[in-house]
């Protein structure tokens, strides 16, 4: 292997001095003494040889909203940064799709298509306190917020991808069109894979109307009990215009410090609940939830909040998924062990934060064991979001849960075939990949 | 070698290169219907429409319906990603699958996904999904269940001429609306089906008509009706009416189901061809697919899913004479290298299978097969799964001739 300036000098011959820039990046337990921040695919290709023959590490970022996600990284030389892929190529508003490079922020491209009557369904409001999340870090972290319910997961709306692959080739999948099935659907595969497949260069996205109408409400509801929450969330979820449903347990707010989401907490369960879509449909369900419920309106940001929320505070996070039916017990025995909770009805996930330096002082391992023993009694996956790196460390935990054996296998293969040398942020997927 | 049904159009259950069938079709069992978490879990036998009968007095649906979901089944869906009239609002069947079994190459019997549709780690289902069973033989699959719409809306535009329909459709859908389905059926198909059993009252000399479905809270209809039957009516509709009821509903789809059977009086073969185009573009491709088909004198027709841009131009023929086969698998590739021109592809739900593998090269360069070649090295690297399928190689590569799309291999009907 060569050492790292020698590498640096290499890359600069490429990429030019100006886009390398000498300062160490800590993330994930690993140090990159540079960032490199190629300004078009080809460039980026380049630097992807050149990382590959000189077996170097590089960990992947975009706006950095998601530098904290993962399992600790192997060695690495470079940190590779895509915010100087930056723009959108083209717009046609006629077809509601948009291609767009990936380290243009989604608030950019947000800005540029909703004049026109389009939404992007995209969800990164509140994923990062000064909104810097890009297209290509979104979708590579399948990355996600409150409003999944309504925009769906993020690899939906990707029709075409560009993707440099760690072995230096520029290549695309998919296509610009709403329906196709040419060959693989690489796009799935790309999306969610924290980077390690590839390096996403561009995107064509679809595109989603601009809802009409847009209402938030918050739903008191005076039992402390959670299945009486959990049971009309998932109604209010299930009519046509729920965007976003999320219940917030007694207490959460306050633990968590987040003074806009206690404005909204009760003595019970607090259900934040938004509506969109055509204006007739949404005061239809509006109707519809307060003939059931105590109603108040909700603040201006809150439902960005709660997409906030599993980060608001240094800590311990864990996301659970878990069948509707099963919620309830799930919140039930989180609560028990401490955590301070945020669920959604809807889509069966909960996220768990603890956030007491007492709780997490005295014995880390008590709640990642705690966390697998409840995923396993209500049949959730599970990951932590946060997990203190001295623990990762020590434990050689996955914060992505224990995989099965089988589908580990083929994702192991999956990288081997893709990334040979393990270039592309190694260690950082599940199962260590 | 996986085969469900056998309704796939593009090859993908012929035994080109030898080997075993697997014959999928006795697994037929619906194992598990969750209506708590609107999950069910059945075997790839199961026919496509035998599940949302299953679940039909729960206000549940299974929403991929190809033309072809009262015989085809659900693992030969998962296999070809399968579409329909409605996937403009529902999608295809990629994002109605939550969970697989799967049973690899080498016999090992691997589960991706789950019934809460999260899973860690790469997206095994959503890469196995419309695989073309190249990757392994699904065992098991977990489907979304979607809610039936509280009302449908189901309206006829008669159109001067098929160009004139496009443009209402690219109007519909840049004014933000996303119907459940918008179906576009020409006069030679108009004709056809007016001449057949499955007549369904429309006037043969439209040039064409579009069927537009609506669906979901009643009281956002009426807007939507009206915005629809708008511009249709500025796009140079002569008629637009709107279905009273289950019957007239009923007769309105005749047109657009009963097409390929109708065909049958055309010609003793069909070439049911699919290619999608950016949707703006619809009415000029649609221009020069009709010229492609005069200019070889053929009989080309269409009936196709607008909303998606998703073209089906069918050839009527006869095998039987050598030129006129010649003629259509020109035409067929002309119009393929015209929408990918136009920024489109060569398939939108029929698959690659072995009719386009050799085109597989118009879409994807050398650098882009590689990381599907990864793929498929990775779950098959002996390349025994489905082998010759999807992914153009040397190995199984074959002139681009008739016999190599199978047309040899159909009996004479």
């Amino acid at each position: 292997m060569t050492d790292i300036e020698s590498i640096a000098r290499e890359i600069k011959a490429v990429v030019g001095s100006e886009a390398v820039r000498e300062s160490a990046i800590s993330l994930l337990g690993a140090e990159a003494p540079f960032e490199v921040s190629p300004s078009d695919g080809e460039t980026l290709a380049r630097v992807l040889e050149l990382l590959l023959k000189n077996e170097a590490g590089a960990v992947v970022r975009g706006g950095g909203t998601h530098d904290g996600l993962g399992n600790k990284l192997g060695p690495v030389s470079i940190a590779l940064s895509t915010l100087q892929l930056d723009g959108i190529e083209e717009f046609d508003e006629q077809d509601g799709v948009v291609r767009v490079l990936a380290g243009t922020r989604v608030s950019d491209l947000r800005a540029r298509v909703e004049g026109s009557g389009w939404d992007v369904a995209l969800d990164t409001s509140g994923l990062s306190s000064s909104d810097t999340s890009t297209v290509g870090g979104t979708l590579a972290a399948g990355a996600f917020g409150a409003r999944r319910l309504g925009y769906g997961p993020p690899r939906d709306c990707v029709l075409g991808l560009d993707v440099a692959l760690a072995t230096g080739e520029r290549t695309h999948c998919g296509a610009r069109v709403v329906k196709n099935v040419t060959g693989y659907d690489l796009q799935k595969l790309y999306c969610g894979s924290m980077g390690s497949l590839g390096v996403i260069e561009a995107a064509w996205l679809r595109l989603r109307p601009l809802p009409e109408r847009v209402a938030s409400l918050v739903v008191h509801i005076d039992s402390p009990s959670d299945p009486v929450g959990a049971t009309l969330g998932l109604s209010i979820a299930r009519r046509s215009t729920a965007r976003s449903v999320a219940l917030l347990t007694p207490g959460s707010a306050s633990a968590m410090g987040m003074p806009i989401l206690e404005s909204v907490s009760g003595v019970g369960v607090s259900l934040v609940v938004e509506f969109a879509g055509p204006g007739a449909a949404v005061d239809e369900d509006v109707s519809w939830t307060r003939a059931r419920c105590e109603v108040d309106s909700a603040p201006d940001g809150v439902v960005e909040a709660l997409s906030a929320f599993p980060s608001s505070r240094p800590g311990i996070s864990a996301r659970l998924a878990v069948l509707p039916s099963a919620l309830s017990r799930c919140l039930v025995e989180l609560q028990a062990s401490g955590a301070a909770v945020v669920a959604h009805p809807g889509l069966g996930l909960v996220h768990a934060v603890w956030s007491s330096p007492e709780a997490i002082a005295t014995d880390e391992g008590s709640i990642v064991s705690e966390v697998a023993r409840i995923a396993s009694g209500v049949r959730a996956s599970f990951r932590f979001e946060r997990l203190p790196m001295r623990h990762r460390e020590a434990r050689n935990i996955d914060v992505f849960g224990n995989l099965d054996r089988g589908p580990l296998q083929l994702m192991r293969s999956l990288k081997q075939k893709y990334d040979p040398a393990g270039v592309l942020n190694p260690g950082r997927s599940a199962g260590h990949i | 070698m996986p085969r469900g049904a056998g309704t796939g159009l593009s090859g993908g259950a012929h035994a080109v290169a030898g080997g075993v069938l697997i014959e999928c079709s006795r697994m037929k069992s619906i194992l598990e219907i969750n209506l708590a978490d609107r999950v069910a879990v059945v075997q790839p036998g199961v026919v496509n429409a035998d599940l949302s009968y299953a679940i039909r007095n729960h206000g549940l649906f299974y929403a991929p319906d190809p033309s072809s979901q009262q015989a085809c089944t659900i693992g030969g869906n998962v296999a070809e990603n399968s579409g329909g009239p409605h996937t403009l609002k529902y999608g295809t069947t990629t994002n109605h699958v939550l969970g697989l079994e799967v049973v690899l190459p080498d016999g090992e019997i691997v589960r991706f996904g789950s019934q809460t549709g999260f899973a860690e780690g790469f997206d095994l289902v959503g890469a196995l999904v419309g695989s073309e069973g190249t990757l392994g033989i699904v065992t098991e699959i977990t489907v979304r269940l979607t809610p039936v719409p509280e009302k449908i809306e189901t309206l006829l535009c008669v159109f001067p001429d098929v160009v004139s329909a496009c443009r209402a459709v690219g109007e519909v859908i840049g004014d933000g609306l996303v119907p459940a389905a918008l179906e576009i059926v020409d006069q030679r198909t108009i004709r056809a089906v007016e001449d057949s059993m499955y007549a369904a009252g429309l006037d043969r000399d439209a040039g064409a008509i579009l069927i537009a479905e609506l669906d979901g809270a009643a009281c956002v209809l009426p807007m939507q009706v009206d915005a629809v039957r708008d511009a249709a009516r500025h796009n140079g509709a002569t008629t637009v009416a709107v279905a009273q009821n289950d019957e007239e509903r009923t007769r309105f789809w005749r047109a657009r189901k009963g097409a390929f059977g109708a065909m049958g009086r055309l010609a003793p073969d069909l070439f049911v061809h699919d290619a999608v185009v950016p949707r703006a573009r619809l009415p000029e491709i649609l221009e020069k697919v009709c010229e492609i088909g005069d200019r070889y004198d053929l009989i080309l027709s269409n009936v196709f899913h607008a909303g998606d841009g998703n073209l089906h131009p069918n050839i009527s023929f006869d095998r039987r004479n050598p030129d006129e086969l010649e003629r259509v698998l020109k035409a067929g590739e002309e119009i393929l290298e015209l929408c990918v021109a136009a920024g489109g592809v060569i398939t939108g739900e029929h698959g690659v299978g072995i009719e386009k593998r050799d085109f597989m090269k118009l879409v994807f360069s050398e650098e882009d097969l590689l990381p599907m070649h990864h793929l498929r090295d990775a779950f098959d690297p002996d390349r025994s799964c489905n082998p010759g399928k999807v992914l153009p190689s040397t190995r199984f590569c074959v002139e681009s001739n008739p016999k190599a799309r199978g047309y040899d291999a159909v009996p004479f009907a």
